[in-house]
């Protein structure tokens, strides 16, 4: 998870991950404030609108009360002075209304008029009409007066009105001549003295306006509030056929909504509350909110009506607006996001160039262009700084390699002396074979080998240690491997030889330099071996069968001190025996793990050894790698083998006849092989021997019956023998006159020819009588192919 | 084992006086007489040896090349070798008988 959750995060870039995470950030941050917000205000609000709802009902039912409240009071006031008065005087009638009248004129409520009804006593439905209306506020009001003999045509509710001392207010009604609803306060009236009611004084108040003024009201954006009369008539709806001409019982009969009737029936009863009536259409089939209160002397009502959800309103505003905003600081962060990581980027890719090119070497560039505060400026501090320490140091590397370089050319050269001085020619002989490898762990080497002939039968080997590394052991050896090739040609004993070497080591080695030295003498005709090992690892002698150690007395080493004396050992190699020589540089090498390879890996891989010493060298080199591999090589790695083959002629019998001619060219073909004779000497050893053989098989004969000739065949001191042995009459060939080859070519004799190429072809070729055999001998020099 | 001694084949190609002869294996005293008894001088005034295949030239093989100069010569002709291996040029040095060449190149 975790692991998932860090490669995630790694294969992105950083931009993508800033933005991601600032902007999921915010985005949370906002959601959860709008949804806290919404949450806790939702109540609050839902108070606030149901306390606005409230108040707003009950201004209008102030309003209106304090309305017809003046009006009855007008009305009173006029009744009281009437009462006052004795006859029906139309001039004090006139003041009277005019006195009423201006009060009504002053106030903002729409008055149409005030009049003055005197009625008949025995007839109430006939009399005079007094009115006085407001067409002209500013003047005196002119006063109409009328008789009327039938009221009821004209007012068909005043039937209703009361014959008793109380104010009384009619329903709203129509006014035919100005077709503007109003509605009349009337209350009856007496003269002075007088025992019935002498008529009724009443206010006429125009409804057109508040009616307008209601119907304007909204609140919020679905509230209505509505006006209901005594009866419960709709004397405001927002429906103007409504108005006026229903009750709210008979609406609420025709829509089946008890709870719209309930209302009704508290309002005419002078309650006040609140009413949550569901699925109201009008209302989208929400639940509406109804907040009612009467006008309770008139027996009146106002109801206000919204819908519920009209709370919610404000926070789906609100939520927009938070909406709106996050969208808008989503936008300019990503903007600010990407700039700042677009800006950041820049430089660190910069950085990354130039950080490329220090890579490759190229320090040219140097750069200043980012304040160290920041953090890519941290990094481009750092690489300065990089740069500057990798300068001076690839400046002091340039010094070291140089003077490294100095040094190396002169251990070149070095080594190359002390190679000079190592024996290169290899003998060939075959009596033996021997192969040597030296692989010096520094330039120079303190390990050495020495081989060479110091008679003709006897054949010297040497192998040597000395102590230390690099220069001074190669300055040292240098001076062993001079006196040891000085003093091997002295004919003197082994033992003895070693001593003078040793003295002469001793002299002047104050810094005890020393050598350890195996020193072995083989006579190659028999086998005899002498031998001095002063303090080295003890050769190894092997034969077909496997190696073993050769158990030798190990006399001090050389070079410590001058008075030593060494014995010498002796052993006889048998064809086919070798004597394995080395240093501690093998079985001392050490692997990886410290290991060392040791003398059992050593007499292991030698079980795979052969007759040939180079080959068997190689495999113990290829061994030694194969157990150290990437390990650095500590010492000399010195190796000589010398296998004793035996000093066998190589002879074959053939017939003295020319027909034998291609077996005497097979078998010295073989022959030669052996010996690596090059093609040269070869074609030329198959000439002259062929011119011999020739030559015997022609003539040496006279009964072919028994006719043989032995060749015999021998590599000694670098030549080639080839002796052709027969019994045949007794011939020298090389007193025969030699051919006149200067001569024109008719003049030549045909014959003569062979036993002059021989001569010829030959480096040395000479002639023998013994015990009745011819034995003609050919040598050719060659040299190691 | 192949005890007798290599064949010597001679290809014979004439072409007016001239005849070309291209020799394969080697010239020794038991094939060099071949040479002497197949190739038919008659109306020929030079024979080219090749030399191309021969792996040894013996005396043997320089007396029979000696002789059949001689014998061409009385007609005022005269023998060639070409493709001469620098160790078979050698012998016939020794012998004296460069002239038998063609000119080392």
């Amino acid at each position: 998870m975790m692991e998932s959750y860090k490669f995630w995060m790694s294969k992105h870039s950083l931009k993508f991950k800033l933005n991601l995470s600032i902007l999921t950030f915010v985005c949370v941050a906002f959601l959860s404030l709008a949804i806290f917000i919404s949450k806790y205000s939702a109540p609050i609000l839902k108070a606030q609108l149901e306390d606005n709802a409230q108040k707003s009902v009950q201004a209008y039912v102030a309003d209106f009360t304090h309305l017809t409240v003046h009006a009855e009071r007008v009305i009173l006031n006029t009744k009281n002075s009437l009462s006052q008065m004795k006859e029906d005087n139309i001039n004090t009638i006139r003041v009277l209304l005019n006195s009423a009248m201006k009060t009504v004129s002053h106030t903002d409520l729409d008055f149409t008029n005030v009049w003055l009804y005197i009625f008949n006593p025995e007839d109430v439905s006939s009399g005079d009409l007094y009115i006085s209306t407001n067409d002209d506020k500013d003047n005196m009001t002119d006063l109409k007066v009328e008789h009327i003999d039938n009221l009821y045509d004209r007012f068909p509710w005043f039937k209703e009105v009361p014959k008793k001392e109380d104010i009384y207010w009619s329903e709203p009604y129509l006014d035919t001549k100005t077709d503007r609803t109003v509605f009349t306060c009337l209350l009856p009236f007496k003269f002075l003295n007088q025992e019935d009611f002498n008529g009724l004084l009443a206010l006429t108040i125009d409804l057109t306006d508040i009616q307008e003024s209601i119907n304007n009201f909204s609140f919020y954006e679905t509230g209505k509030l509505i006006l209901l009369s005594r009866t419960g008539l709709y004397v405001t709806y927002p429906d103007k056929n409504v108005a006026l001409r229903f009750t709210i019982f008979e609406l609420a009969d025709k829509i089946h909504e008890p709870n719209l009737e309930h209302i009704g029936r508290e309002l005419l009863a002078g309650h006040s509350g609140q009413v949550i009536i569901p699925n109201v259409p009008v209302f989208r089939n929400k639940n509406a909110v109804f907040f009612y209160a009467p006008i309770k002397h008139l027996g009146w009502g106002f109801f206000l009506v919204y819908a519920e959800q009209e709370f919610l309103k404000p926070i789906k505003r609100f939520q927009i607006i938070i909406l709106v905003s996050l969208f808008v600081s989503v936008l300019l962060l990503m903007f600010l996001i990407n700039w700042i990581c677009h800006y950041s980027t820049k430089q660190l890719i910069t950085l990354s160039d130039i950080a490329e090119q220090y890579g490759s070497g190229n320090f040219s560039q140097s750069f200043t262009l980012i304040p160290n505060s920041s953090d890519i400026g941290m990094l481009a501090n750092a690489l300065t700084k990089m740069r500057i320490n990798l300068l001076s140091y690839l400046d002091k590397e340039r010094k070291l390699a140089s003077e490294e370089q100095k040094s190396q050319s002169e251990l070149d050269i070095a080594r190359h002396i002390q190679s000079s001085a190592l024996s290169t020619v290899y003998p060939v002989n075959s009596a033996f074979k021997i192969a040597t490898t030296m692989i010096p762990a520094k330039q120079v080497g303190g390990d050495f080998y020495d081989f060479s002939f110091i008679s003709d039968n006897l054949f010297t080997i040497v192998i040597a240690d000395v102590s230390g590394k690099g220069i001074p052991a190669a300055l040292y050896m240098m001076k062993a491997i001079t006196l040891i090739k000085n003093m091997r040609r002295s004919k003197l004993n082994l033992d003895f030889m070693m001593q003078c070497i040793n003295e002469l080591l001793c002299e002047g080695n104050d810094t005890c330099m020393f050598v350890t030295a195996f020193m072995a003498i083989i006579d190659i005709n028999t086998g005899k071996t002498i031998f001095v090992n002063a303090g080295h690892n003890p050769p190894l002698i092997g034969n077909q069968n496997g190696y073993r150690f050769l158990s030798t007395k190990r006399n001090i080493i050389l070079g410590i001190n001058p008075k030593a004396r060494f014995v010498q050992e002796e052993l006889t190699l048998a064809p086919g025996d070798r004597l394995f020589l080395y240093t501690d540089g093998i079985t001392e090498a050490e692997n990886k793990t410290s290991k060392l390879y040791g003398e059992k890996r050593l007499l292991k891989i030698l079980q795979k050894a052969t007759l040939n010493p180079e080959h068997n060298l190689n495999l113990v080199l290829k061994d030694l790698q194969k157990f150290t591999k990437d390990t650095p090589q500590s010492d000399d790695i010195t190796m000589l083998e010398f296998i004793y083959l035996g000093n066998k002629e190589n002879s074959k019998e053939l017939l003295a006849d020319i027909k034998q001619l291609s077996e005497l060219i097979r078998f010295l073909k073989q022959d030669m092989k052996k010996h690596y004779i090059s093609d040269k000497a070869q074609f030329d050893i198959i000439i002259a021997s062929e011119e011999i053989f020739s030559n015997i098989a022609q003539y040496a004969y006279i009964d072919k019956k028994d006719a043989k000739v032995t060749i015999k065949t021998e590599l000694k001191d670098n030549t080639y023998y080839v002796s052709f042995t027969d019994k045949g009459k007794k011939y020298n060939p090389l007193k025969n006159k030699e051919p006149d080859i200067k001569a024109k070519i008719k003049d030549r004799p045909i014959g003569g020819l062979g036993v002059f190429l021989a001569k010829k072809l030959s480096d040395t070729i000479t002639y023998q009588h013994k015990d009745g055999c011819n034995i003609l001998t050919i040598g050719m020099k060659i040299n190691k192919k | 084992m192949n005890t007798e001694n290599k064949n010597l084949t001679i290809e014979q190609t004439k072409k007016g006086y001239v005849l070309t002869c291209k020799l394969t294996g080697w010239l020794d005293p038991n094939t060099s007489s071949d040479l002497i008894s197949e190739i038919n001088l008659k109306d020929i005034k030079q024979v080219i040896f090749d030399m191309t295949n021969i792996e040894y030239v013996f005396s043997s093989g320089i007396r029979a090349f000696l002789m059949l100069q001689k014998m061409i010569e009385e007609k005022g002709g005269q023998i060639k070798l070409i493709n001469v291996s620098n160790d078979i040029r050698s012998i016939f040095e020794y012998a004296g008988l460069e002239s038998m060449l063609e000119p080392k190149v």
